[in-house]
């Protein structure tokens, strides 16, 4: 552009610096804006349960902050069978991970590495579960536990909780699997490891991400499971089973305090597993 | 060595694999791998003998790769016998086999070190001295510093040495390489050529190279197989194959050629004589692969060189023409020439070393090669066999360049 043009077309553009500079600002700003306000929007429940945590409540309602006190802490297990809902809950919940991973891990292997017959079938069956209004699932498994002569308690709850899990599982492990190459396992193969060794070197390691993710959201499914619970629970409380009566009465702070207990204990695996890996890729560059 | 001997030896050898097995020598019998009605590799008989570096080359889907998969036992065989010092291993597990393998995508274990890939053939078979082991073949393949990192840390050349040295350092009677250096750059192509062949030099193991490559097969192997269909085209030294093509896909696959219908017309000592739209041309004895009368006689097309007078040589073939097109490619300059009585063209590469002008379109001319450089297919078969392969138009294009040793393959693009 030659000098001499140069103020006319800046005057037919209405330029002005200091609405340019103000819309760059906001270009640059408002994405933090949202960003932070989507954060909040997240957090601020669990910001709650932390404040109520340490309410010392008016009357049986733990509604309005009304005093605050280290009582609820210090007196975890105060309430009447709470503490003992809890540890149920987390013995079903590890069970049935544990028990939906290995079940997982072995249909999705299968699934991913090898062609038979009724595979397009079997593909869909193990998603089934997972499609199921879980009011559903949990009338018709009381009938099935009643019919074939299974008691309602504990046992109906972990088997019940491993049978919905397995679908995750699968999902989670099969998307990993189908990612890998599967020229590595013939390269294993060519380097004279057995198929039990090519699973346990090549295969299993690499799979390890997505086994972990499948069987942490297997416990977290299980832990906070409600509905196929209730109508298989018989006289057995788990932790959401107690909240839940609770709440007719009157829910104690005390559920506020596990509640922050689990969300630290979730932080502080997330914060330790992602300074590990921070680590690893550090040591081996 | 003369052409004719190792012509005979090479078909001894092909011709249903009777010659007795060398300890170490991988022999394939009546070869057979279907998919569903597809015969991917069709009843092949090939001996690849101990201690060399033998190139199987040919167009993809030619069953290169499915043979070679078969030998390494990722691929079941529908038929035939994989003889290893005799021994017939077809029926062994990947696992129990003693070879190796360099995958095409190198397929490294990207949650192992370099030095644990390496290591990972010794740890299974449980071998002594493993450290000692990986450490040495990690000198030879340049890569001792980067023992402890990932494969994903790595270049593409260096991901490709840590293939190799995996497979090596388990020293298998026979290393199979499936097109090994395709994910390469050109320049790096070229280092690792030479060096793999040093390499298979210095430990005295056999090889056996897939590639679509013909310039890298030549390159690199001591014996070349052409595979086609499914089958064994002709097998042998590479300059055996430039020079003396037994088939029409032969001649053009490896460079191209000229083939010019011709009619058998009597002999003349060591020569036989044919009739090309009337003009005489001598081809010798022994590079004759035809039963049949009607033959196809041939040229390749740098052999070629174009006068515009003067009498032949004694010992030159001459034909004449009209020149139809050139074009200068730099290192030389192609012409097209319009044979005279005949629909047939031909292509002469012709080096730029004289300082004479370029023969316009529409010149007379005598096209004149030595007669030891003709030779005659028979006349049955298609022209056009191998041609136009993008994979051979492409490694011919590369083939001008100028610092490369003048090999057989060096010539212009073929049209």
């Amino acid at each position: 552009m030659s000098v001499s043009t140069a103020p006319e077309s800046s005057a037919r553009l209405n330029y002005s610096p200091l609405r340019e500079r103000t819309a760059a600002f906001f270009g640059r700003h408002i994405i933090r804006v949202i960003g932070a306000l989507a954060t909040v929007y997240l957090l601020l429940p669990i910001a709650v349960i932390v404040v109520m945590s340490l309410n010392k409540p008016a009357g049986r309602y733990n509604f309005t902050f009304n005093e605050f006190t280290l009582d609820n802490w210090t007196n975890m297990c105060g309430p009447y069978g709470l503490c003992d809902s809890v540890a149920l809950s987390l013995q079903i919940a590890l069970g049935a991970a544990l028990a939906a991973t290995i079940i997982g891990v072995l249909a999705a292997y299968a699934l991913t590495r090898f062609r038979f017959r009724g595979q397009g079938m079997a593909n869909i069956l193990v998603l089934l579960p997972m499609t199921m209004p879980e009011v559903v699932l949990g009338a018709s498994l009381l009938t099935l536990y009643v019919n074939v002569g299974i008691p309602l308690g504990p046992v109906a709850i972990l088997l019940a909780h491993i049978m919905f899990c397995i679908s995750f599982v699968i999902i989670v492990v099969k998307a990993r699997l189908a990612m890998l190459d599967p020229s590595l396992t013939e390269a294993a193969a060519d380097l004279y490891a057995t198929p039990w060794r090519t699973f346990r070197r090549v295969t299993l390691p690499l799979a390890a991400p997505g086994i972990l993710a499948g069987a942490v959201l297997a416990f977290a499914l299980s832990l906070d499971d409600f509905i196929i619970t209730n109508f298989n629970s018989g006289n057995a409380m788990t932790f959401p089973m107690y909240v839940w009566g609770a709440a007719k009465r009157g829910v104690p702070p005390q559920v506020n305090v596990i509640a922050v207990v689990i969300f630290l204990v979730v932080m502080a695996l997330a914060v330790t597993m992602s300074i590990v890996a921070t680590v690893r890729a550090n040591r081996s560059r | 060595m003369s052409i004719t001997d190792t012509t005979t030896e090479a078909t001894a050898s092909t011709v249903g694999g009777t010659t007795t097995a060398r300890d170490g020598d991988l022999q394939l019998r009546g070869l057979v791998k279907r998919y569903g009605k597809n015969t991917v590799v069709d009843h092949l008989d090939l001996t690849i003998p101990s201690g060399e570096l033998f190139a199987l080359l040919g167009p993809s889907g030619c069953g290169k790769t499915t043979t070679l998969r078969m030998v390494a036992g990722l691929e079941q065989p529908d038929g035939g016998q994989i003889l290893l010092s005799g021994t017939d291993i077809a029926q062994l597990r990947t696992f129990r086999r003693p070879v190796n393998t360099v995958f095409q995508s190198y397929a490294l274990f990207p949650h192992l070190t370099v030095f644990e890939n390496v290591a990972f053939g010794l740890r299974e078979r449980r071998k002594k001295d493993i450290k000692e082991k990986v450490n040495r073949i990690l000198e030879t393949v340049e890569l001792a510093s980067m023992a402890h990192r990932k494969p994903a840390q790595l270049s593409g050349g260096q991901q490709q040495r840590v293939a190799l040295a995996r497979a090596i350092v388990n020293e298998p009677q026979v290393l199979l390489l499936d097109e090994p250096l395709g994910a390469l750059d050109m320049k790096l192509r070229r280092q690792m050529q030479y060096q793999i062949k040093q390499i298979q030099a210095e430990l005295g193991l056999t090889f056996l190279h897939v590639t679509h490559d013909q310039e890298e097969a030549m390159t690199m192997a001591d014996k070349i197989a052409v595979m086609n269909k499914g089958r064994i085209e002709q097998m042998g030294a590479p300059e055996e194959l430039y020079e003396s093509p037994r088939t029409a896909f032969v001649a053009n696959f490896l460079g191209s050629s000229n083939l010019l219908h011709a009619d058998v017309r009597g002999s003349e000592g060591d020569f036989v004589v044919a009739d090309v739209a009337g003009q005489s041309v001598r081809i010798p004895r022994d590079r004759i692969h035809s039963t049949n009368a009607q033959v196809f006689v041939g040229v390749r097309p740098e052999k070629v060189h174009l006068v515009e007078d003067g009498a032949p040589d004694s010992s030159e073939n001459e034909i004449s023409g009209v020149v139809l097109d050139s074009s200068y490619i730099g290192i030389g300059t192609e012409y097209v020439v319009a044979v005279t009585g005949m629909d047939d063209t031909m292509k002469a590469f012709v080096q730029n070393h004289s300082t004479a002008r370029r023969l316009a379109p529409g010149t007379p001319v005598k096209l004149r090669w030595h007669r030891d450089h003709t030779f005659a297919l028979d006349g049955n078969e298609d022209p056009h066999a191998g041609e136009g392969s993008p994979v051979g138009a492409d490694t011919r294009a590369v083939s001008i360049d100028p610092e490369r040793p003048a090999a057989p393959a060096n010539q212009g693009p073929s049209a």
